[in-house]
């Protein structure tokens, strides 16, 4: 079976600084993948990279089997960490504009999705308030059947009620064993059940990586704990 | 709604356009807002043939400049909103973003044009051709003149549209990520591209090019000019043409202008 993300070396370089360092990474179908660092670690980039919306320096990445591209956009379902909407844009326009685009985009269960999560369907993007954007923003990422969700930073500046509603809505609509998931996060502690893979980078490198199950066994410790040991 | 209205709303390139004109709407209606007080000022002035002259030019001198400007804006407005992101990641290839992007600016153009130009065309027609002794809103100028004739205005107005978008992603790729570095990059672009578009453009030698192309006869319509105190000259059938192979020109800068844009918006635009 093809893996979902497939990465050899991949590299990134900015004006002057390293993103990415040969990054290696396989991601198979039906797993959950927590990328973890602090800031400027990397994790953005490399999930904007499997979006098709960041190009490497060097590397190379296989997205459901091919390059990222436009073909790969179609299956690939991207949660970035910016207010990406319009800001005039109000629910049921979002609803109508993704569907245009996307073949796997369901309406009715992005309305089901933002009832769910507490975002008012007739106000625009711009005047909502930070909680109800981003679970605007996981509501119609959520809504599509993509083979992979990157998530980047969903619960970042959440209050707990709203962390706790879209860790839930995660949670309800992942498919097992169809779709693959990369998450980056810092609310570790919240997030750490759902992952099946963790990846842990440091300035653009992997330094420790495997299952969550077998991280834990070795090291005695939780997630979050092995989190505070490579980087606190 | 209608399965043609349906089609249409779940159409890419119909959504992306109708979406570009909604977002443009404040730029179009504070620069036709300017329009019409400039307007208003010469309409009220005494008609001398400064301000005739003014009225005419204003338009020809003023729309080019908003075409650039507008093409610039369509793009600069989705990186300060964060909206490329949305757009980066939307499966579709850069003709469809650039071209909905394209559409809505032409349709812009043509408003602004309308009101500009049907402005100085009032002007010529019921207050200064009068006063030469004839009345130019009475030369009759069938439906595909007028048509082709805002075709050719309209061509090379998209282009400066196309133009600005050009140097908007040109100063993203070179720039990228320092914002005075893209701005110097964006800004000798433009230099450069509106230096290539005067040079080689539609009223250059390149123009020639394509001279041998059979010319449009107009049937006598077209070219009504005061001259002094005559009446509003047209000219004798076969003698009033509008040059093909201009308009072939401007297609032709059109296809590379797009087809530049398209390659770096595919290969090189990132968020």
């Amino acid at each position: 079976m093809t893996p979902a993300v497939e990465a050899r070396g991949l590299t990134k370089r900015f004006l002057g600084r390293w993103a990415l360092r040969g990054v290696d990474l396989t991601l198979e179908a039906g797993r959950v993948l927590g990328l973890l660092g602090p800031n400027g670690s990397g994790k953005s980039t490399l999930i904007k990279i499997l979006a098709g919306v960041l190009r490497p320096t060097a590397g190379e990445v296989r997205v459901l089997g091919r390059r990222p591209g436009w073909e790969t956009k179609a299956r690939v379902a991207y949660l970035p960490d910016v207010d990406h909407l319009y800001r005039d844009m109000n629910g049921n326009e979002a609803i109508g504009f993704m569907t245009a685009f996307f073949p796997d985009f369901q309406g009715e269960r992005a309305r089901s999705l933002m009832e769910f999560l507490a975002v008012p369907p007739e106000q625009p993007f711009g005047q909502m308030s930070r909680g109800q954007r981003a679970r605007f923003k996981l509501a119609l990422t959520l809504a599509r059947r993509a083979d992979l969700l990157l998530l980047d930073e969903p619960l970042s500046g959440i209050d707990v009620v709203s962390r706790g509603r879209i860790l839930n809505a995660i949670l309800s609509e992942y498919r097992l064993g169809e779709q693959a998931v990369i998450l980056a996060t810092h609310e570790i502690d919240e997030a750490e059940a759902l992952f099946d893979q963790v990846v842990f980078l440091r300035e653009g490198q992997v330094i420790l990586t495997g299952t969550a199950e077998d991280l834990r066994a070795r090291r005695r410790k939780s997630i979050e704990d092995i989190y505070r040991e490579e980087y606190v | 709604m209608t399965s043609l209205g349906v089609a249409f709303r779940r159409n890419p390139l119909c959504v992306l356009f109708l979406s570009e004109l909604r977002r443009g709407m404040g730029r179009l209606f504070s620069v036709a807002g300017i329009i019409v007080l400039a307007d208003a000022y010469f309409l009220t002035r005494e008609v001398t043939m400064a301000t005739m002259a003014l009225l005419v030019l204003l338009p020809a001198l003023v729309l080019p400049a908003v075409a650039l400007y507008f093409g610039f804006e369509a793009l600069r407005n989705e990186w300060k909103e964060h909206s490329h992101y949305l757009l980066l990641s939307l499966p579709v290839r850069a003709g469809t973003v650039l071209g909905a992007k394209l559409l809505a600016s032409g349709v812009q153009m043509g408003f602004l044009g309308a009101l500009a130009g049907g402005v100085a065309w009032w002007y010529l027609g019921h207050r200064v051709s009068v006063i030469a002794g004839a009345r130019l809103a009475d030369v009759p100028f069938p439906f595909w003149v007028k048509v082709l004739g805002a075709t050719f205005v309209l061509l090379p107005l998209v282009n400066q549209s196309l133009a600005g978008m050009l140097a908007f992603l040109g100063g993203q790729t070179i720039g990228r990520g320092r914002w005075w570095m893209t701005g110097v990059a964006a800004a000798s672009l433009l230099w450069i591209l509106l230096w290539g578009l005067l040079r080689y453009g539609a009223w250059t030698p390149v123009w020639h090019l394509f001279s041998g192309l059979p010319d449009v006869d107009l049937g006598g319509y077209i070219r009504p000019v005061v001259r002094g105190p005559g009446a509003a000259q047209t000219c004798l059938p076969g003698e009033c043409v509008l040059d093909l192979g201009w308009l072939v020109m401007n297609l032709v800068l059109l296809a590379i202008l797009l087809g530049a844009a398209a390659a770096l918006w595919d290969r090189k635009a990132e968020v």
